[in-house]
């Protein structure tokens, strides 16, 4: 048999038409709404903080790449997407040197001592946005009231310090931004719909949305019904930009996420859960970053949970 | 005998420098190097433990039965610990408060035990001195230039002077133990480095 029209190479067989690029413009697309909204809200300082940390992002990621001897990748856009997202998930007024020192955190130690893209084990935006939080954390919990600008507590701040006070926000309000908050996560609305058109392009996939949703809500609903006195309703916790961000971007990052549909929905419900506990027992206001964190470490462990091969027995 | 003296002497500045060649007695390298000093003290007491100990294992090396070596290392070296933790506590006081726990820790520090094992306990007093030295002094360099790092990004001064400019934030992420981490991975990248390019020169 003549063999050497036989090709022996390695999977991928068939390649379909989503390239890096153009999943990471769809992705900027999702989230021009969540950073349009930002801007609205909090005015000049966050169109120069969401700027200046895009920029930052894909100038320190060209440098490494020039002085590695790389090929260089801002053609792929994932540079502007990262520092698009640490603009997103920083308070409006940080200094600029916080913005520049958050993307070139999230550019080196984020994504290029691993290797670039596809093969860091953290969220890059997240672990910029811890080592930030260590840093200063007085500028990164200097929160404003959108469009007047006066300093005031985020709503989850406000509630550990008294929680009876979850009862003085308006759903809505927590819904469309009427809030205090980070650039991207004020406005839960435009984060819903930046999330709905990920699903609907087959950027994400429904598992990990749902199930850290359900992860939330669930756990919030057992502590509401252990003491509604003491305890925010559901609805204050999923309202809120924090967790929709987290949700639906964050959590179902492709590199840092599992791939089996059964380790999607442990991944988030658990992430969920984790949130919830972090939110009522955590030394912190928020715990939803920290949640996702601490999930991606675990994502090689959800990959075990894989559906059973056809023809496979199952075990004895 | 002078030429393997000095290459004893010198391997541990650069060829085998503990932390980052070896990548041995991490705990405290990352757990003390908040600031150069502490580098510094944390280093030196090291230093004079692997000395001594390094002597005395090396002279007592053929009285000592193979079976229950490690033991018997174990008793010099923490004769020696004993006597720094002592001399820190009444000279030093400030310092040994800040070191605390990791002055005791010294006795179970891999380097020590290891350069006993593999060096002391095989080689005549003279060498062994040597090589402890070097060694203990490479170690100490280590400690001081990674405290010096993080002083100075962490907190903006260099042996408490401040060097930086007057609006510098410290960049606190520094002096905390993922700072730790993250700042001696960049030294190893950087060291290798630049064995890379020594390599391709010579």
């Amino acid at each position: 048999m003549d063999t050497s029209k036989l090709i022996v190479s390695m999977s991928p067989h068939v390649r379909g038409s989503l390239t890096i690029d153009r999943m990471m413009r769809t992705i900027l697309i999702a989230l021009a709404p969540t950073a349009v909204v930002g801007i609205y809200l909090f005015g000049l300082m966050a169109l120069v903080t969401v700027l200046l940390s895009m920029a930052t992002a894909v100038g320190v990621e060209a440098v490494i790449e020039k002085l590695t001897g790389r090929d260089l990748s801002f053609r792929d856009l994932h540079a502007l997407v990262t520092g698009l997202l640490v603009a997103l998930i920083l308070p409006p007024a940080v200094p600029w040197w916080l913005t520049m020192t958050g993307a070139g955190v999230a550019v080196i130690l984020g994504k290029m001592v691993f290797g670039g893209l596809g093969t860091y084990p953290f969220n890059p935006p997240l672990v910029a946005w811890v080592v930030l939080k260590l840093s200063w954390p007085e500028h990164m919990s200097a929160f404003l009231a959108p469009k007047t600008g006066e300093a005031v507590l985020t709503p989850l701040m406000a509630f550990q310090e008294d929680p009876a006070l979850f009862y003085s926000y308006d759903l809505w309000d927590l819904f469309l931004g009427n809030k205090a908050g980070a650039i991207g996560t004020t406005c839960g609305l435009a984060i819903v719909i930046g999330g709905l058109f990920l699903l609907w392009r087959g950027i994400i996939r429904w598992h990990i949305p749902v199930s850290f949703l359900l992860g939330v809500g669930l756990f919030a609903l057992i502590l509401r019904m252990i003491n509604p006195d003491l305890y925010p309703p559901v609805s204050f916790h999923l309202a809120g930009g924090g967790v929709l961000l987290g949700a639906l971007v964050l959590a179902p990052e492709p590199v840092t996420s599992p791939v089996t549909p059964t380790g999607m929905l442990a991944f988030g419900l658990l992430a969920g859960a984790l949130t919830m506990i972090l939110r009522m027992w955590g030394a912190d206001y928020d715990g939803t970053f920290y949640a996702i964190l601490v999930m991606n470490a675990a994502t090689p462990l959800f990959n075990y949970l894989k559906p059973r091969a056809y023809g496979r027995l199952k075990r004895a | 005998m002078a030429a393997t003296l000095r290459e004893e002497f010198t391997k541990g500045f650069w060829r085998t420098i503990p932390p980052f060649r070896l990548v041995l007695g991490l705990c405290p390298t990352l757990a003390v190097t908040t600031s150069g000093i502490n580098g510094l003290g944390m280093g030196l007491a090291t230093t004079f433990v692997l000395v001594f100990s390094n002597l005395f294992v090396s002279l007592l090396r053929r009285f000592i039965p193979t079976q229950v070596r490690i033991a018997s290392f174990i008793v010099i070296i923490a004769s020696f610990v004993v006597i720094v933790e002592l001399v820190m506590q009444a000279y030093f006081y400030p310092l040994f408060k800040i070191l605390g726990i990791f002055i005791p820790l010294i006795v179970v520090n891999c380097i020590i035990l290891g350069r006993a094992e593999a060096f002391a306990s095989k080689n005549g007093p003279v060498l062994s001195l040597a090589d402890g030295l070097g060694i203990g002094l490479g170690f100490t360099l280590s400690l001081f230039v990674l405290g010096l790092i993080r002083e100075l990004l962490g907190a903006g001064t260099l042996l408490e002077i401040p060097v930086m400019w007057a609006s510098f934030a410290p960049f606190a992420f520094m002096l905390k133990p993922p700072g730790a981490f993250v700042a001696l991975g960049i030294l190893l990248a950087f060291m290798n480095l630049i064995s890379q390019i020594q390599a391709r020169k010579g």
